[in-house]
């Protein structure tokens, strides 16, 4: 981290304006409004480096202010209201208490949230796996490269509608375990309420492990050759190397790619749903986002289905934020 | 440092090399990791070949047909469909690149008081259910006279795709070195030119990710199309997923146009995956 300007009294350092908390004594003259040109070069530089920003930054924050935030804010307010899309009326807290004391299924529709957050981990070790396969080089790890990313170009409905053909009674997975002398445990895997969660579980796992691997695949690209051929020199194997050098390094990167996972398995999947099972048999693969659907597109309990949607986006916030820190990721915030 | 010691060596992350030469069991031993990337291969493509295939062969007998695909296409208007998703798809990567990356920068590289409660409003906007804000979005969008219309439909897609943009540039600008700015900023470029000349073709791979993701995103999406499409004119997920509701219940025709819809992404994908990949791994190396 060299500043090779700092010294100098004419021009700012980016390192000035990146870390806010070294900010010197042309953060104080930054405060008093004076013109361009005035005497304290620094300051002058900063300032329009600031306004500059701001005028960038302007378009994409109204944008986002006026398509989400403002949805979101509404969404918050008739959470507290009964709500039919027309009138709403105020009712405090009921559409939360309705929803998490009166709802009858919601203690398997919670469950299979957190089994979504469970299956998160063991894609990710896979994803961890093959891209540091990939960097050892071994034959066709090109080739290799560009198939595992292949499924981030399907939809979920399109993925939905393969992956129920695939897992039907008459599907090439039955297909397949006919044919290698598993025939007794053929089965309509997303008819049964005991295997449907774990069916769809396996197929998000399946379509978001490209990404995971490319994620991983470019962390593994950040870290120097150097460090590999040292503790190769010192013995350690292939497994040590991927645990005790890699993963401390790649910490950030499997952070991201958790919570890419994680949005996606909580915020995203709705068509996936929707097209494999319509969150059946029963509740057994209704998650929280497909109930807001449902309360909302169905059964047109609009009031509820804001206040579920608001308790997902807070459960969001919280563990991106666990997340983030614990990756290490907050000190680049 | 680390960043430049990086650029003397191949272009491709060369982490370990695990093949020696040496005897055959040695070398044998060294395609071990190549057999575990093709078992991975295998199970990652073996689902949707299957399909693909099976919409070709008759359900029973397993005679060949192409009887799935005729129903599908006469089920909907396929290519005007795919043509309606394509011209919404490009019109909201063109928007968005055009306000999220001058937004990124800024966040990245010019910040001024606020811009980091900005990222984090981005960072949080990605984690907002779409279902949640749909119908109060609906119910503003009528009100502006916006439903209905491939322009309003299309605002909707820029403002949720936004925060994906800035969050992805933001992070990709800061790993860019400062020295390089800086040294543009010497020779007497401002910052508006700083970020023209300099940032905006070093981060050509970043814009190339949030493209390609708005792109699919797009595509890919149901739920917004369906609410804010006007009647005549639908996107392919939309008219895909009408299917099961008409005569056309089989599952093969079904998959048929499952199979078709996924063509142009994946073209995009194939086009655009040598900046995706080694566009991820730019920003280490130079």
């Amino acid at each position: 981290m060299t500043q090779p300007f700092s010294g100098s009294s004419g021009a700012a350092t980016f390192t000035d304006v990146a870390a806010p908390e070294d900010r010197g004594p042309a953060a104080e003259v930054q405060r008093v409004p004076r013109r361009v040109g005035a005497r304290s070069g620094s300051s002058a530089t900063f300032r329009r480096r600031a306004q500059t920003g701001i005028l960038f930054a302007l378009p994409a924050t109204v944008l986002v202010a006026g398509i989400m935030l403002l949805p979101l804010f509404q969404a918050a307010y008739y959470s507290f209201t009964t709500w039919n899309g027309l009138t709403s009326t105020y009712v405090g807290f009921s559409s939360y208490t309705q929803l998490f004391f009166h709802t009858v299924s919601i203690g398997q529709i919670v469950e299979n949230n957190a089994w979504v957050v469970l299956s998160i981990p063991v894609g990710l070790a896979l994803a961890l796996v093959a891209a540091f396969l990939t960097a050892t080089r071994a034959v066709g790890w090109k080739l290799f490269r560009k198939l595992v990313f292949f499924p981030v170009a399907l939809s979920w409905v399109v993925i939905g509608i393969v992956f129920g053909a695939f897992l039907a009674q008459d599907g090439g997975l039955n297909a397949v375990m006919r044919g290698s002398g598993l025939a007794r445990l053929t089965q309509d895997w997303l008819g049964s309420p005991a295997l449907a969660m774990p069916a769809l579980l396996v197929t998000f796992g399946w379509a978001m492990f490209g990404i995971n691997t490319i994620i991983f695949i470019s962390g593994l690209a950040t870290i120097p050759p150097d460090l590999f051929d040292a503790a190769r020199v010192d013995g350690a194997g292939t497994f040590r190397v991927l645990l005790h050098v890699v993963l401390p390094l790649m910490r950030r990167f499997v952070g991201l790619a958790f919570v890419v996972t994680l949005i996606s398995g909580f915020t995203g999947i709705f068509g996936l749903i929707y097209v494999m099972t319509s969150g059946g048999p029963g509740f057994s693969t209704t998650t929280l986002e497909f109930q807001v659907y449902q309360e909302a597109f169905s059964l047109g309990n609009f009031g509820t289905a804001a206040a579920l949607g608001m308790v997902l986006f807070a459960m969001m916030v919280v563990v991106t934020g666990v997340v983030g820190v614990i990756s290490g990721r907050s000190s680049s915030i | 440092m680390a960043v430049q010691a990086a650029s003397s060596g191949p272009p491709t992350p060369a982490v370990v090399a695990s093949r020696r030469p040496g005897t055959a069991r040695a070398r044998l031993r060294g395609l071990g990791p190549s057999v575990v990337l093709l078992v991975i291969s295998i199970v990652l493509l073996y689902p949707v070949i299957d399909a693909a295939v099976g919409t070709f062969l008759t359900q029973g007998t397993g005679r060949p047909t192409l009887g799935y695909w005729r129903q599908a296409f006469a089920a909907i208007p396929v290519f005007k469909d795919m043509g309606v998703s394509a011209l919404l798809a490009i019109v909201v990567v063109a928007f968005v690149l055009l306000v999220a990356t001058p937004c990124g920068y800024a966040l990245a590289k010019l910040r001024f008081r606020g811009s980091g409660v900005v990222f984090l409003v981005a960072v949080a906007c990605m984690m907002i259910p779409i279902e949640s804000i749909l119908i109060p979005e609906y119910i503003n969008f009528v009100r502006l006279g916006l439903v209905g219309t491939l322009w309003g439909t299309a605002l909707v897609y820029i403002g949720m795709g936004i925060p994906f943009g800035v969050f992805l540039t933001t992070n990709y600008f800061r790993n860019i070195p400062d020295s390089l700015i800086e040294a543009a900023l010497v020779d007497g470029a401002g910052n508006v030119a700083g970020f023209w000349r300099v940032m905006l073709p070093l981060a050509r791979p970043a814009l190339a990710i949030v493209a390609v993701m708005q792109f699919l995103g797009v595509w890919n999406d149901l739920l917004t199309a369906l609410l804010f499409m006007p009647q005549s004119v639908q996107t392919i997920g939309v008219g895909l997923a009408g299917l099961p509701g008409t005569h056309v219940a089989n599952t093969n025709a079904l998959v048929a146009g499952s199979v078709l819809s996924a063509v142009p992404p994946v073209l995009v994908y194939l086009v655009f995956q040598r900046y995706l990949i080694s566009g991820l791994t730019l920003g280490a190396e130079k």
